[in-house]
């Protein structure tokens, strides 16, 4: 009765590969659609040694991820000197994907015997997060840098608003000769002067400590926040700002201020890979804030705010600092599914009485509050907002 | 589906009621009518499979087959049907597993070399099975048990040996 298991081992054992001589080649490719983008990877497997008869290939399995076609483990045989292709494809909202090796296990043709060995096959992609382009935002911060920008910066210089008359001085342009004034003081000559322009400092905040993350179904508020960071990010590079960013939560990612397209692939590339973990106090921001951003910088934090938060705006706002909120509603993103008359309806209502009251005190301190319904786009709000001035959208 | 699929099923159950018949044969040609029970229980356990996820049902029955021919042989039935049968049987059972191996994967160009070369072992197996079996069984040899139990403990040291060697390196 032993005769067939031994013959079946015997074959087995005899027909097993001694060794994997294997090449891998990786190519991944990128397109980007309406909510999420889809990537393809290939792995072009050269075998440069004996025919491997069953063999089976691992690709790494990347969390936040849905399997489009194909599949992470794949079984296959690759001929001697010859080549075998795997492909598979994944979607994604937004993340940096880097492969290092693709896991080979050859065996016999029965699987008694098995080799396993790490092919590199190196390779990544980063996945922007998306994000809306936003109109112009009529900011008018305290203090802007000396370059010249879109800013109104309240002192004289070249402009398209009016700011003053001031006496002329040998080499001002006589296209601006303020006649009027000058009809008045016959002795004496006027220059127009205007309000000079020039651009902002910038830090943007994004809060990634756990309370950001709240689900509802397949979406998440934190997603929403990364998304708004991102559009902001892409507005104030665009206009010409400088912008910096830290990403506050378990993974502190400072990234210091800088301008243009660089910058903006820069803070792509630290919001890809933002996720809301740990609880970390928001106390904790203002022995950040000093080494990252200027005194002169105005603060863009992407927060739903907490109960506790109150404390550090106020003194954040004692030191001098101006401070530009973009709350994601959380009340109104988890009152989706309600009913009204229900008990949940009940435990929403009192929320937003206490976000509400939250916001004013926030209010009184000098912080600009924009309460962004998430439903909503974010275009929409800020345009409602600075154009508009809409009560209830804008805490002026 | 494609050829190659079907081929293979067709193989698994062309060698399950080949191996069913031998066994069934060797117990009915010695008048156990009990065997038959085989085929009802064999039935249930195929329609239980389903909600019994955990149970590998392919090696239920191999395992299955094999103490029925011990048994058999055991008990001095015909020793041909059943140790052929047990052969078929673990063909039947190889075939199932591999099925079930490459259920999930991307059918691939080259998944058909793999399944070829997968038929041409097992074949070998069946091939070189038969062939010990049948000159096993013509050319009596009679050892004393001890010399028979050091040459059978012999047998199954050298092979234990031999995998762990080629475990090993694999490692």
């Amino acid at each position: 009765m032993i005769i067939p298991l031994l013959v079946y081992l015997g074959v087995g054992i005899f027909s097993a590969p001694s060794e994997i001589q294997l090449c891998a080649v990786r190519q991944v490719d990128k397109q980007v659609e309406e909510n999420c983008t889809s990537v393809s990877v290939r792995v072009i497997l050269k075998n440069e040694g004996e025919p491997l008869s069953n063999v089976l290939l691992s690709e790494q399995h990347f969390p936040r991820t849905e399997l489009c076609t194909g599949t992470y483990e794949q079984r296959l045989a690759i001929p001697g000197k010859g080549e075998a292709t795997i492909r598979y494809s994944f979607q994604a909202n937004r993340g940096l994907f880097s492969w290092e090796c693709i896991h080979v296990v050859a065996s016999d043709p029965f699987g008694l015997v098995k080799i396993r060995k790490d092919i590199p096959a190196p390779g990544e992609v980063l996945i922007e997060p998306q994000f809306e382009r936003l109109n112009h935002i009529p900011l008018r911060p305290d203090n802007t840098l000396h370059s010249a920008g879109l800013v109104p910066a309240r002192h004289g210089g070249s402009g398209l608003n009016f700011w003053g008359v001031r006496e002329y001085h040998i080499g001002d342009s006589l296209r601006w000769l303020n006649w009027k004034t000058i009809a008045r003081h016959p002795n004496q000559m006027f220059t127009t002067e205007f309000e000079h322009e020039e651009i902002m400092d910038i830090g943007l905040i994004l809060d990634a400590r756990l309370q950001a993350e709240i689900h509802y179904g397949e979406k998440s508020l934190f997603g929403y926040s990364v998304s708004a960071a991102m559009s902001l990010a892409e507005l104030f590079l665009r206009e010409g700002n400088r912008v910096g960013l830290l990403v506050f939560g378990q993974n502190m990612t400072p990234l210091q201020p800088g301008y243009g397209k660089r910058q903006l692939h820069r803070i792509s590339g630290a919001l890809a890979n933002a996720s809301a973990k740990s609880n970390f106090s928001l106390i904790y921001l203002e022995y950040v804030q000093k080494r990252l951003f200027s005194n002169r910088a105005l603060i863009v934090v992407i927060s739903p705010l907490g109960l506790h938060d109150l404390q550090t705006y106020k003194q954040l706002r004692a030191y001098g600092y101006q401070i530009l909120l973009v709350s994601p509603d959380p009340v109104s993103f988890l009152a989706q599914g309600s009913h009204p008359g229900d008990k949940l309806g009940l435990a929403l209502r009192a929320a937003r009485l206490e976000r509400y009251a939250l916001l004013k005190q926030l209010l009184k301190i000098g912080v600009r509050v924009i309460d962004w319904q998430v439903g909503r786009s974010l275009n929409e709000t800020l345009d409602s907002v600075f154009l508009k001035r809409v009560h209830g959208d804008f805490y002026v | 589906m494609s050829d190659l699929d079907l081929k293979q099923r067709w193989f698994a159950n062309l060698c399950l009621t080949i191996s069913t018949a031998f066994l069934v044969a060797g117990y009915l040609s010695a008048g156990w009518w009990q065997i038959l029970l085989v085929f009802p229980a064999v039935l249930l356990l195929w329609m239980l499979s389903k909600y019994l996820p955990g149970i590998c049902v392919p090696s239920v029955l191999f395992s299955s087959y094999l103490l029925l021919a011990s048994l058999g042989i055991w008990m001095g039935l015909v020793r041909y049907l059943l140790i052929y049968g047990s052969i078929l049987a673990l063909a039947a059972w190889e075939l199932q597993l591999f099925q079930r191996g490459l259920a999930g994967s991307f059918q691939h160009s080259n998944i058909g070399y793999l399944e070829k070369h997968h038929l041409k072992s097992l074949s070998a197996v069946i091939l070189l099975g038969f062939l010990i079996t049948t000159v096993g069984l013509n050319f009596q040899l009679k050892l004393p048990f001890g010399v028979a139990v050091m040459l059978v403990l012999f047998v199954g040291f050298v092979l234990e040996r031999v995998y762990f060697y080629f475990n090993q390196k694999s490692l």
